[in-house]
């Protein structure tokens, strides 16, 4: 087989290639293109094969007619191409009628003409050129108004697609060019020409046709940069109507479309782009099952499945042929639109989530702001209840309430006794009508209406005839709002805020000041009980206090009693100091546990019953045990701490019984302070068995014993142990005096000054008396005599004054206070004095009463001066009408110079 | 009890001791007084008061030995005091004269003997605790 017909035969295989494809393709899309398409390759194919198999030699009848009717139909193929790319771009019908006729007019005469001439090569009749080149023309003609319709369709189209048309019309130019020269030479090489040519046609439609996957990729490129472009600004769009507004240009651009338009998935037009067809939304509603991603071509229009919606693309009548381009294509975009939208829903809902949180934030600070404003309120009432008295507590409430509101001004004003007027108690801003004390009459003005009325009121512009007070007009307050201050029904008064500029309260307002009036009501309420009650208590206390401690030879006591702030409940802690006959001094220290009147009350018993247990002489312990079934036997259910102590008369034995009470602390002279942790057992009150232990201690001149009551130890955050520790290394550095002592524990441990408890605290130290000089004041009692005689004793023994001598000035002593007692039995005023004092060798004594002397009567009753006189040197008695003065004096033997 | 004197109260033979611990003065003088008397039975022979431990007396003291010789005097009864030459009530004692009033000895034992040795009375060895 020689090379041409190789050639031959390739390009009607290439043909059949076109035509198997192109018949497949038009059975599954469908379309007018398609069909002029395959139309024209079945036939080119079919007519070039014929052509091949009839042998060229034959000139037989029969033959002759195939080959007539073959290159007939092969007149068709341009036709059939005019058309195919007549459904791209329309011809003016003038063209369309020519094609027709022109091609009907070829086919008649190739029918008429014998086509072995023309194949043979053989010169046939004078008219034979004049049919070639009709047929030359018509096929040139067509096959060049088909490659120049579809080369102009392919202007704007997409990159595939214009490339695809541009192949397919070059390869109509190719064929033209063949027929056009296989009508102008018969020469061989000239058919060589003409074949290959062919060929190459053939594979420009095949190309054109079906362009294979590389091809495809490579043409798309220049679509891409669009895309890219197109997906620029989907990127850049945040709703969906500028996504919409975005995409639908983009693809009717790129699938040189006319129209575009987006159907949501209830089959709503979302939005549309160039002229949509008046069908569109039936077209939508019947797309809107397809599954996403589905697309279709349908008539001229593209319709894709998205995620979000469905496209419809309206393009033009090539839309079916190329569709599968387009389609890729707007896939691609729909990807990018799907993108969009979905950030876009994102984008929403992260922005309704956003004003969600910002509404939900707006509403959280209204709520705390209410609730921190309930919060504050409750704050001050409950507060107030252990802090305020009842003028701070109103003060604190109307500093807060005007800031609440913003108001300029706020006053309380509180039913007076007569129950007929409102008295201003505490204001802010109107400070005067406290100082000018104004009285406003129930029902009179505008506090007097709310309170006559129970009710808020508010004024949006004060006039004078308003208001009572005159204050509220020469202040300049323009607004008013009140609210009566009802308590368990009762109106306490009334509450108000004030502006001085115009401003009308809102309800919210309104509300809210009668919620603050409500609470500042019941805190108002319960201050005043509070007060009363307090006030009670603290008295009850302070009056079981004693009101002077004992002033005794060689003892220095001080005591503080520091009760808790104004807000705490009264305690029950007591401190007593009490003399006892024949020189014994009894220190008490107690703690009732419990608050108020009732802790009070018992510290009253509790106290009253020791000074009448002590004064019979009973040991400590006896005397806890006693007031220990006192307390379960009168107060079941109360208990208390107490520690008692007697010191005896030399002035050094301490005894001691501690019942669960803090033990005393001992500050010896060498400084060291020490807890005495004998004697202990369980308060008194908590069991009817209770063993009450008793302790001895012999303390040296100089000790201070230091007693006190929890309030001391007791704080927040410490332990008592803690608390403990902490006195003592303070009493440890303290000043050396019992007064000074107490201040310096007080301060050093309370620096604020109050105590969250009372505290009772009470120091005695055991002093050296001086040698000089001692001065005693007691009561005219027959058991004075005694206590004179121990400190002069001490005093004596201190001055190292012999045995001997220190008995005889003891007894001449003695005997001067035993008259300086009979004496002030007539007198007034019970008291006598007594005073040691030495110098130069002699013992001075001097005893003075406040009575009238009395001749001793009998020789008995006589003997007390005429002892005095044996036993000293100098004794002098000086009667006057204030009283008597004895001043003994003698020379004594020892240490006198020291 | 006052604490600030103690008064033990004993038999001997037929003699009463009160035993006077602690100081006597105006405070405590009429509680002394009415215990000595109260121990003291019309039956004895006489009153020993033991000033032995008495560390005070004063004037007041001195009134209650006074008046105590002259109520046992009514009786028929003797007082005699044990107190130690060198004790201090001896030096009130001897100040106010009472030495040459009541008999005085330097122990118990001394002022009981005289007591029992009494004509008219048979003695009674027998020491009454």
């Amino acid at each position: 087989m020689d090379p041409v017909s190789v050639v031959r035969y390739l390009t009607i295989l290439v043909f059949a290639a076109i035509a198997v494809l192109a018949l497949g393709r038009s059975r599954q899309q469908g379309g007018e293109a398609a069909k002029w398409f395959t139309l024209s390759f079945v036939l080119l194919a079919a007519a070039t094969l014929t052509l091949a198999l009839v042998p060229d030699e034959s000139r037989s009848e029969p033959v002759e007619w195939v080959r007539k009717l073959t290159v007939g139909a092969l007149a068709l193929f341009p036709y059939f191409l005019f058309r195919f790319a007549a459904t791209f771009r329309r011809p003016p019908q003038a063209v369309e009628s020519a094609a027709k006729v022109v091609t009907a007019a070829v086919i008649v005469a190739t029918l008429a003409v014998p086509q072995a001439r023309i194949g043979g090569g053989t010169t046939g009749p004078t008219w034979l050129p004049l049919y070639v080149g009709a047929l030359a023309l018509q096929w040139t003609a067509l096959s060049v108004f088909a490659a120049t319709a579809l080369w102009r369709a392919g202007r704007g189209q997409p990159g595939v697609s214009r490339r695809r048309m541009r192949t397919l019309s070059l390869g109509a130019i190719g064929l033209a060019l063949a027929l056009l020269l296989a009508g102008a030479s018969d020469d061989d090489a000239v058919a060589t020409v003409i074949r290959l040519l062919a060929l190459a046609s053939g594979c420009l439609f095949f190309l054109g046709f079906a362009p294979p996957p590389r091809v495809r990729r490579a043409w798309r490129r220049s679509d891409e940069a669009r895309l890219r472009g197109a997906a620029a600004d989907l990127v850049g769009a945040t709703t969906v109507g500028q996504v919409t507004a975005s995409l639908l240009p983009h693809v009717t651009t790129l699938a040189a479309g006319r129209a575009a338009a987006l159907v949501d998935l209830e089959g709503r037009v979302v939005g549309s782009h160039g002229s949509v067809p008046e069908d569109a939304p039936a077209l939508a509603a019947r797309f809107t099952q397809a599954p996403f991603g589905e697309g279709r071509i349908s008539g001229d229009c593209i319709e894709l499945a998205l995620a979000s919606g469905r496209l419809f693309v309206w393009t033009g009548a090539y839309a079916p042929f190329f569709g599968r381009d387009e389609l890729d294509l707007l896939r691609s975009i729909a990807a990018l639109a799907d993108l969009a939208f979905e950030r876009c829903r994102l984008h929403d809902v992260e922005h309704e989530e956003r004003e969600r949180r910002l509404r939900e934030e707006a509403a959280r600070v209204r709520a705390e702001t209410a609730a921190r404003m309930v919060q504050r309120l409750q704050s001050v009432t409950d507060t107030a209840l252990v802090h305020l008295d009842l003028d701070d507590l109103l003060t604190e409430l109307l500093a807060r309430i005007r800031d609440m509101l913003q108001a300029d001004t706020a006053a309380i004003l509180l039913i007076e006794g007569d129950g007929a007027s409102l008295a201003v108690r505490a204001a802010t801003g109107l400070e005067e009508e406290i100082e000018r004390r104004i009285r406003i009459p129930l029902g009179e003005g505008f506090a007097g209406r709310i309170a006559a009325e129970r009710r808020p009121i508010r004024l949006d512009a004060v006039r004078e005839a308003d208001v009572v007070s005159p204050v509220l007009i020469e202040k300049g307050v323009r607004s008013l709002l009140g609210a009566p201050l009802l308590a368990e029904g009762r109106v306490a008064g009334v509450i108000h805020v004030g502006t001085l500029y115009p401003h009308h309260f809102t309800d919210e307002e309104v509300a809210l000041l009668q919620l603050v009036a409500e609470r500042a009501a019941l805190a108002i309420d319960r201050a005043r009980l509070y007060e009363q009650e307090h006030g009670i208590a603290e008295t009850l206390q302070r009056s079981l206090l004693p009101e002077q401690l004992p002033e005794l030879p060689g003892i220095k006591v001080a005591a503080r009693y520091l009760p808790a702030g104004l807000g705490a409940a009264v305690g029950g802690d007591w401190y007593d100091a009490v003399p006892l006959p024949h020189g014994r001094l009894a220190v008490a220290i107690g703690d009732v546990v419990g608050h108020g009147t009732a802790a009070a009350s018992l510290m009253g018993e509790l106290r009253n019953a020791l000074r009448a247990y002590v004064l019979e002489d009973h040991p400590p312990a006896a005397v806890l045990d006693r007031l220990n079934r006192m307390t379960l036997e009168w107060r079941p259910g109360r208990m208390a701490t107490l520690l008692l102590m007697y010191l005896e008369p030399d002035g050094q034995t301490l005894r001691f019984s501690n019942a669960g009470h803090i033990p005393p602390l001992l500050l010896a002279p060498d400084g060291s302070a020490t807890y005495l942790e004998d004697g202990r057992s369980v308060p008194v009150g908590v069991v009817s068995h209770a063993v009450y232990r008793e302790a001895e201690t012999s303390l040296e001149p100089g000790s201070i014993l230091v007693m006190f009551t929890d309030g001391l130890v007791e704080r927040r955050g410490s332990t008592i142990i803690d608390g403990l520790e902490l006195v003592r290394e303070i009493v440890g550095s303290a000043p050396k005096d019992p007064r000074a002592l107490c201040e310096h524990v007080m301060d050093a441990v309370l620096p604020a000054g109050r105590a969250d408890d009372d505290i009772a605290m009470l120091s005695l130290e055991l002093v050296a008396l001086p040698r000089e000089r001692v001065k005693l004041r007691l009561n005219a009692d027959p058991r004075s005599v005694g206590v004179v005689r121990r400190a002069l004793r001490r005093w004596l023994e201190d001055s190292g004054v012999s045995a001997g001598d220190a008995h005889d000035v003891l007894l001449a002593c003695g005997e001067a206070c035993s008259n300086a007692v009979e004496h002030a039995y007539s007198a007034a005023a019970a008291d006598f004095e007594a005073s040691f004092a030495r110098e130069d060798g002699s013992i001075t004594i001097t005893v003075r009463d406040f009575g009238s002397w009395r001749e001793g009567r009998g020789a008995a009753r006589g003997r007390g001066l005429g002892l005095m006189q044996a036993l000293m040197d100098e004794v002098k008695v000086e009667p006057g009408p204030e009283g008597t003065l004895v001043t003994l004096r003698r020379r004594v033997a020892g240490d006198g110079a020291a | 009890m006052s604490t600030l004197a103690r008064v033990t109260l004993s038999r001997r033979a037929d003699v009463s001791v009160a035993a006077l611990e602690g100081e006597v003065d105006m405070s405590n003088v009429d509680d002394v007084r009415e215990r000595i008397l109260a121990g003291l039975p019309n039956t004895a022979l006489g009153l020993v008061l033991d000033l032995c431990a008495t560390t005070y007396l004063d004037s007041s003291g001195v009134r209650l030995i006074f008046e105590l010789a002259e109520r046992l005097r009514g009786r028929q009864q003797q007082l005699r005091l044990a107190v130690p030459e060198r004790s201090l009530p001896r030096r009130t004692l001897s100040l106010t004269g009472v030495e040459q009033a009541v008999p005085m000895h330097e122990t118990v034992e001394e002022a009981i003997e005289p007591l029992l040795s009494t004509p008219g009375r048979e003695a009674d060895d027998t020491p009454r605790p």
